[in-house]
């Protein structure tokens, strides 16, 4: 905006400025400006009389009047104020200010670091698990085949440990399952004397072989005294548990076949055993232990 | 004492200082809070949370110190949070809407009462910033740049705001209710019969010329 003395108007702040007498960089101007510019003199004019009621401010901090509290007093009270802090003041310095340990690459790498030496262990932990359960097997039952039907060989400690009751016929076996034991091992020692102990009586399933139709259960016996009876047992389970016998003849080479029928698929066959009962001592096969559903294939329907 | 050798008197904890800055601050200091907040007994708190302030802080600040300045920065910040809250707190009802304070009308001269009262009432509707640099030059007697330092911000910036201030100090003046408390009426009512033995009373409508008239 022009002025009629051919400067710019001075702005309202600036015409306050020089009416209370503050340093400006252009007073001289403005000075110069308001001799010849009647507007501003109005502006000026105006400002002067607006403002004037606020001068009753600077009067009144003369008049105004406080306690007259000694300035020693004041200052104890300041001292005592600073030392008291509120407990949240304090909690927040002390949290602001509590010592941290620098962050070191250490620190950054702890943590994946832990974590995988967690899974490294957790992995160490099943490996090991799962190789104990697969090599630490459970022992075996005494007395029981657990190699199934396949395994035709007589299971010396089992039966030695089948024998119902504690009997000479123990004494005798066990003497006989330690001269056995020689001769398989070819040890001289214990081949001076054979005899026809030397071959254990045994049994086994023939059922693959000799097995029909009518007879799908064959139990083969061998190294008997010939012609002698054998009564093989049948240890079943049909509602309750039960032994069937059945006697058989050992023909001349100390055999036997024993021709089974299954009633029916709903008898569980336990195991079976052979008993020499004509020689004394009497003497035992070994126990030769099957699947409950010998011979039934998976069926239950009844047989013979 | 230069500024600077009271600064390091201070932070050097020396009593006889602080209670030589007290005895000179004290009294313009709550009064400017007073006229600030527009309440005694909270400007006398103020003042001495301002003190203490002064006095935990004193050893954080560095060595060119314009120490008054800096004493009414903190004295100003107490009175607007102050000024903050309460307004929130009439904003939210929390607390009621209360006239000027009668102590503020009664210090000085009778004849004056209603101006002071009117000047109170038309700062306390004002923007807190802008009623305290009109208080800190008109009241204190602070220059531009000594209020740009105690508010943090250029002269240039004071300028305006000052001019701001008064423009918006002379709408509300005008505007203002003369009268919210029966100790004011009774003030008014004194301070007019004054007027009318010949005492010098600046009315409203004398005082603000009306814009038209410019």
């Amino acid at each position: 905006m022009q002025g009629g003395s051919g400067g710019e108007h001075p702005e309202n702040s600036s015409l306050l400025a020089f009416l209370r007498g503050q340093q400006l960089e252009d007073s001289e101007r403005i000075r110069l400006h308001l001799v010849h510019c009647k507007q501003c003199q109005q502006s000026f004019a105006n400002l002067s009389h607006e403002s004037k009621p606020l001068d009753i401010l600077s009067q009144m901090s003369r008049y105004q009047r406080y306690p007259e509290l000694s300035p020693a007093l004041i200052l104890r009270q300041i001292q005592r104020g600073a030392q008291k802090q509120s407990i949240w003041s304090s909690l927040a310095w002390r949290t602001v200010n509590r010592p941290r340990p620098k962050k070191s690459a250490v620190r950054l790498v702890s943590l994946p670091v832990a974590f995988g030496v967690g899974l490294l262990c957790m992995t160490v932990i099943i490996v090991l698990a799962y190789t104990f359960a697969h090599f630490v097997s459970v022992p075996p039952l005494p007395g029981v085949l657990t190699s199934g039907m396949s395994d035709n060989q007589p299971n010396q400690a089992s039966v030695a440990q089948h024998q119902p009751t504690p009997s000479p016929t123990q004494v005798v076996m066990a003497t006989e399952t330690t001269t056995a034991t020689s001769t398989v091992t070819g040890s001289p020692a214990s081949t001076g004397t054979p005899s026809k102990s030397h071959h254990r009586p045994s049994i086994s399933d023939c059922s693959a072989k000799l097995g029909s139709a009518q007879y799908p259960l064959v139990i083969c016996g061998s190294n008997f005294n010939p012609g002698d009876t054998v009564t093989v047992k049948e240890y079943v389970f049909w509602n309750k548990f039960e032994t069937n016998d059945t006697s058989v003849t050992v023909d001349a080479n100390g055999k036997f076949t024993d021709y089974l029928k299954i009633i029916s698929c709903k008898i569980i066959y336990l195991a079976f055993i052979a008993e020499d009962t004509v020689s004394n001592p009497v003497v035992d096969s070994n126990t030769l232990v099957e699947n409950p559903m010998w011979g039934c294939s998976g069926s239950n329907h009844l047989y013979g | 004492m230069t500024d600077e050798q009271v600064v390091e008197r201070l932070r050097a904890r020396d009593a006889q200082t602080f209670c030589a800055l007290i005895e000179r601050l004290q009294h313009p200091l709550t009064g400017y809070l007073h006229r600030l907040v527009g309440d005694r007994e909270v400007a006398l708190d103020l003042a001495q949370d301002t003190f203490l302030q002064v006095y935990k802080e004193i050893g954080k600040t560095s060595g060119d110190l314009s120490l008054d300045a800096w004493i009414y920065r903190i004295a100003t910040n107490y009175g607007l949070r102050y000024l903050n809250r309460k307004r929130l707190k009439q904003f939210i009802r929390l607390e009621s809407q209360e006239g000027i304070n009668e102590s503020l009308a009664t210090a000085g001269p009778e004849e004056q009462a209603e101006t002071r009262i009117l000047v109170h009432q038309a700062l306390d509707r004002m923007n807190p910033k802008d009623a305290a640099v009109l208080q800190l030059h008109f009241g204190n007697g602070f220059n531009y740049e000594e209020i740009g330092q105690i508010l943090k911000v250029s002269s240039e910036a004071v300028r305006k705001r000052a001019a701001r201030g008064v423009d918006k100090f002379r709408a509300l003046y005008g505007q203002a209710p003369a009268v919210e408390t029966p100790a004011a009426e009774a003030q008014l009512i004194a301070s007019q019969e004054s007027a009318r033995l010949g005492a010098q009373f600046i009315a409203p409508g004398e005082v603000v010329p009306k814009r038209d008239g410019r």
